[in-house]
C-alpha cells in the first residue's frame, strides 16, 4: 500500500467533479428519448421515484463506501469490498468497479472524439448547404474509418487518439491539479452552453416550420414530452426504463463515485456532497436535457419525425442540419455550443473512469500517478480501437451492453447487499451520517436495507427475462395459460445467445448479406472474448495483490 | 403547449431546480468539517 498524497483541493471542486462524473452524453441524448418512448410526461414520475428510492440511496452507499475505503487506504472497489466483509470472494465483485470503467472508457472516448471533431467541422462550416441525408451520411462516413470522406484520412482514429491522450494527460496531472481543475472550468461552461440552447429550444415555437414540414412545432415536442399519461404508470416496462435511466445518469454501479469519495477526508461530510452532486445532475438532465434535442428537432422536422427517429443518432446526424437554419453566424456558434457541451459532459465522465484503475495500481502495485495514468490510456487504447475500426460490426454496441448496462446492475446489487446486509445497515448508517452537514431522513435506513436491493433485483430480473416487446401483461398471461414466456431479443438470455443476429442469419438468403452477418457475429464474439480476458486479467491482478498483502501482514 | 404539459413541466423543473440550488448553496456556505475543526 502506498502513502496517499492525493486529495481534493476544495469542496466545491469535489462536488463539481462528482457532478461532472454523473453528467454525461446520456443527460442530453438518452433521457429525452427514454421519456418519449415511455409515456412522455408520465415517465417523469417513475423516474423521480427511482431517483428517490434507488438513486439517492446508491449515491449515499457509494460515497460512504468510498470514504470508508479511503480511511483504510483503498481507492478502488475490490479492496473497498474487502474492508466491508471478511468473506474474501466479495472483492471479486469489486472487479466490476475497475473493469466497467476501462471498457466504458474505451467506447465513450470514441463518442467524445466525435464531439471534438464535430466542433471543428461546425466552425469550418463542413455542414453548410448539405441536405439532411448528406449530414447523416457524413456521420456514417466518419465512423467508417477506412473509407472516410470527411476530408481527413483516418479522421476517426486521429481524433480518438487525440481525445484519449487529452484524458490521460489530465489524469496524469492528479486529482486536484487535473480532474478538479478541469471540472471547475468546464462545468460552468456546460451549464452556460446548455442554457443558451435550452432557451432556443423553449422559444422556437412554430418559427421553424417550412414547406417540407409545414406542421413542425417545438410546442408539439414539448407537449409530447410533458403531457402526463398516467395509464403508463401501471406498465412495468416504464418503471424498468426509468430505473435504468437513473442508473445510467448518476454513474452509479461503476466504481467511480467510490474512487472520488475515497479521497474525501475521514471527518468530512458525504451526505450533503452526494445530494448536491446528484441534484445537479438531475438539473442538467431534466431542465436542460429535455429542452434541447426534442423541441428543436420537432420545431424543424415535426413531431412524427421525432417519434420515428428519436435516438442517439439525432445528435450527430440531424442537429448539424437543423443548426444550418439559424444562419451563417448562429449555425457555427450553435454547433460549437452543442458539440462543446457534449464534449464537456463526456470528458468529465471519462476522467472519472480513469481514477479507479489508477487508484488500484497506485495502492496495490506502488505505481506513480504518471505511470498509472498512461497505463490507463494504453489499456483503453487497446480495448477501444476495435470499437473504432469495427463500429459498424456491432462491437461498440456490444461493449455498451455488457459494460455500460449489465455490469452496472450486477455491481450495484452486490454493493447494496454487502453494505446493508453484510457490513450491516447500523454500521452503514453510521458511515452515511458521520460528519453529515444535513440531517439524513431516518426512513432512508429502511429504504437502503429493503427497498433499494429489491428495486435493483427487479431491474436485474427484468433485464434477464424481459418479455417480447416489453409487454409484461401478455407475458404473464401466456405463462399462466401454459403458453410459456416469450423472451424479447433484447433480454439478457437472448443477448447471450446472439438470438437476434442468428434469426437474421437464418432468414437471410443473399450471399453478401449472409457473409456480412457472419462477419458481424465473429466480431461480436471476438469483442466478448476480449472483454472477458480483461475481466479475468483484473481478477488475477486482484488475487496477486491480495496475496502480496497477506504475505506482508504475515511478515510483520 | 397544453395546460397539463405546461403544469407538469413547470412543476418538475421547479422542484429539480429548487433542490439543486438549495444543496449547492449549502455546499458553498458550509466549509468542510476538517477545516472547521482546525
Amino acid at each position: 500500500m502506498t502513502k496517499v498524497t492525493e486529495g481534493w483541493g476544495t469542496r466545491v471542486g469535489l462536488v463539481l467533479a462528482m457532478a461532472g462524473n454523473a453528467v454525461g452524453l446520456g443527460n442530453f441524448l438518452r433521457f429525452p428519448v427514454q421519456a418519449i418512448n415511455n409515456g412522455g410526461g408520465a415517465f417523469i414520475i417513475p423516474y423521480l421515484v427511482s431517483f428517490l428510492v434507488m438513486g439517492i440511496p446508491l449515491l449515499w452507499i457509494e460515497w460512504s463506501m468510498g470514504r470508508y475505503g479511503g480511511k483504510h487506504g483503498h481507492h478502488s472497489a475490490p479492496f473497498m469490498f474487502d474492508t466491508l466483509t471478511k468473506q474474501r470472494l466479495w472483492k471479486y465483485f469489486g472487479v466490476f468497479g475497475i473493469w466497467t470503467n476501462l471498457a466504458v472508457a474505451a467506447y465513450y472516448c470514441y463518442i467524445e472524439s466525435w464531439t471534438l471533431s464535430y466542433v471543428m467541422h461546425s466552425l469550418g462550416r463542413s455542414f453548410e448547404g448539405l441536405s439532411q441525408s448528406e449530414v447523416a451520411d457524413f456521420f456514417v462516413n466518419y465512423t467508417t474509418v477506412s473509407t472516410t470522406s470527411t476530408g481527413i484520412p483516418f479522421e476517426g482514429v486521429i481524433f480518438y487518439i487525440l481525445c484519449l491522450s487529452l484524458n490521460t494527460f489530465i489524469l496524469s496531472r492528479g486529482l486536484s491539479g487535473g480532474v478538479e481543475r478541469t471540472a471547475r472550468i468546464v462545468m460552468p461552461l456546460l451549464l452556460l452552453f446548455g442554457a443558451f440552447l435550452a432557451i432556443r429550444g423553449l422559444t422556437l415555437g412554430t418559427s421553424g416550420a417550412t414547406e417540407a414540414h409545414p406542421d413542425a412545432s417545438a410546442w408539439d415536442g414539448l407537449n409530447f414530452l410533458w403531457t402526463p399519461q398516467f395509464d403508463s404508470l401501471a406498465n412495468p416496462k416504464v418503471w424498468l426504463a426509468a430505473a435504468g435511466q437513473i442508473f445510467f445518469t448518476l454513474s452509479v454501479g461503476m466504481g467511480t463515485v467510490h474512487c472520488y469519495a475515497a479521497y474525501v477526508k475521514a471527518k468530512d461530510d458525504v451526505a450533503l456532497n452526494a445530494m448536491s452532486a446528484g441534484w445537479m445532475n438531475e438539473f442538467v438532465e431534466v431542465v436542460l436535457g429535455s429542452s434541447i434535442v426534442i423541441p428543436i428537432a420537432a420545431g424543424y422536422l415535426g413531431l412524427d419525425w421525432v417519434r420515428e427517429n428519436a435516438g442517439f443518432g439525432i445528435a450527430f446526424q440531424t442537429m448539424p442540419f437543423l443548426f444550418e437554419n439559424w444562419g451563417p453566424f448562429l449555425a457555427p456558434l450553435a454547433g460549437l455550443l452543442w458539440f462543446g457541451l457534449l464534449f464537456f459532459a463526456g470528458i468529465t465522465s471519462s476522467l472519472a473512469m480513469g481514477t479507479p484503475w489508477m487508484g488500484f495500481m497506485e495502492d496495490e502495485y506502488g505505481w506513480s500517478r504518471h505511470r498509472s495514468a498512461w497505463s490507463f490510456g494504453t489499456v483503453v487504447l487497446v480495448l477501444g480501437l476495435p470499437t473504432v475500426f469495427f463500429y459498424h460490426y456491432g462491437v461498440f454496441a456490444e461493449y455498451d451492453y455488457w459494460a455500460g448496462t449489465v455490469s452496472l446492475v450486477i455491481f450495484a446489487l452486490a454493493e447494496a447487499i454487502v453494505f446493508s446486509w453484510i457490513f450491516g445497515i447500523d454500521r452503514g448508517w453510521k458511515e452515511i451520517t458521520s460528519g453529515a452537514d444535513i440531517r439524513v431522513p431516518g426512513i432512508y435506513k429502511y429504504i437502503i436495507k429493503y427497498v433499494t436491493p429489491v428495486f435493483l433485483l427487479s431491474v436485474f430480473i427484468g433485464s434477464v427475462f424481459s418479455p417480447k416487446n416489453g409487454d409484461w401483461g401478455t407475458a404473464f398471461s401466456g405463462l399462466v395459460s401454459g403458453n410459456g414466456w416469450d423472451l424479447d431479443s433484447g433480454s439478457l438470455i437472448k443477448m447471450i445467445q446472439n438470438s437476434g443476429l442468428r434469426e437474421q442469419l437464418a432468414a437471410a438468403t443473399d450471399a453478401l448479406e449472409i457473409a456480412a452477418l457472419e462477419d458481424q457475429l465473429f466480431y461480436i464474439n471476438a469483442s466478448r472474448a476480449l472483454l472477458t480476458a480483461v475481466f479475468l486479467g483484473i481478477c488475477l491482478m486482484v488475487y496477486m495483490a491480495d496475496r502480496n498483502r497477506r504475505r506482508k501482514e504475515i511478515a510483520r | 403547449m397544453n395546460t397539463h404539459a405546461v403544469l407538469m413541466m413547470v412543476i418538475t423543473m421547479g422542484i429539480v431546480s429548487a433542490f439543486c440550488g438549495y444543496f449547492f448553496y449549502k455546499i458553498m456556505k458550509t466549509p468542510p468539517r476538517s477545516e472547521r475543526e482546525i
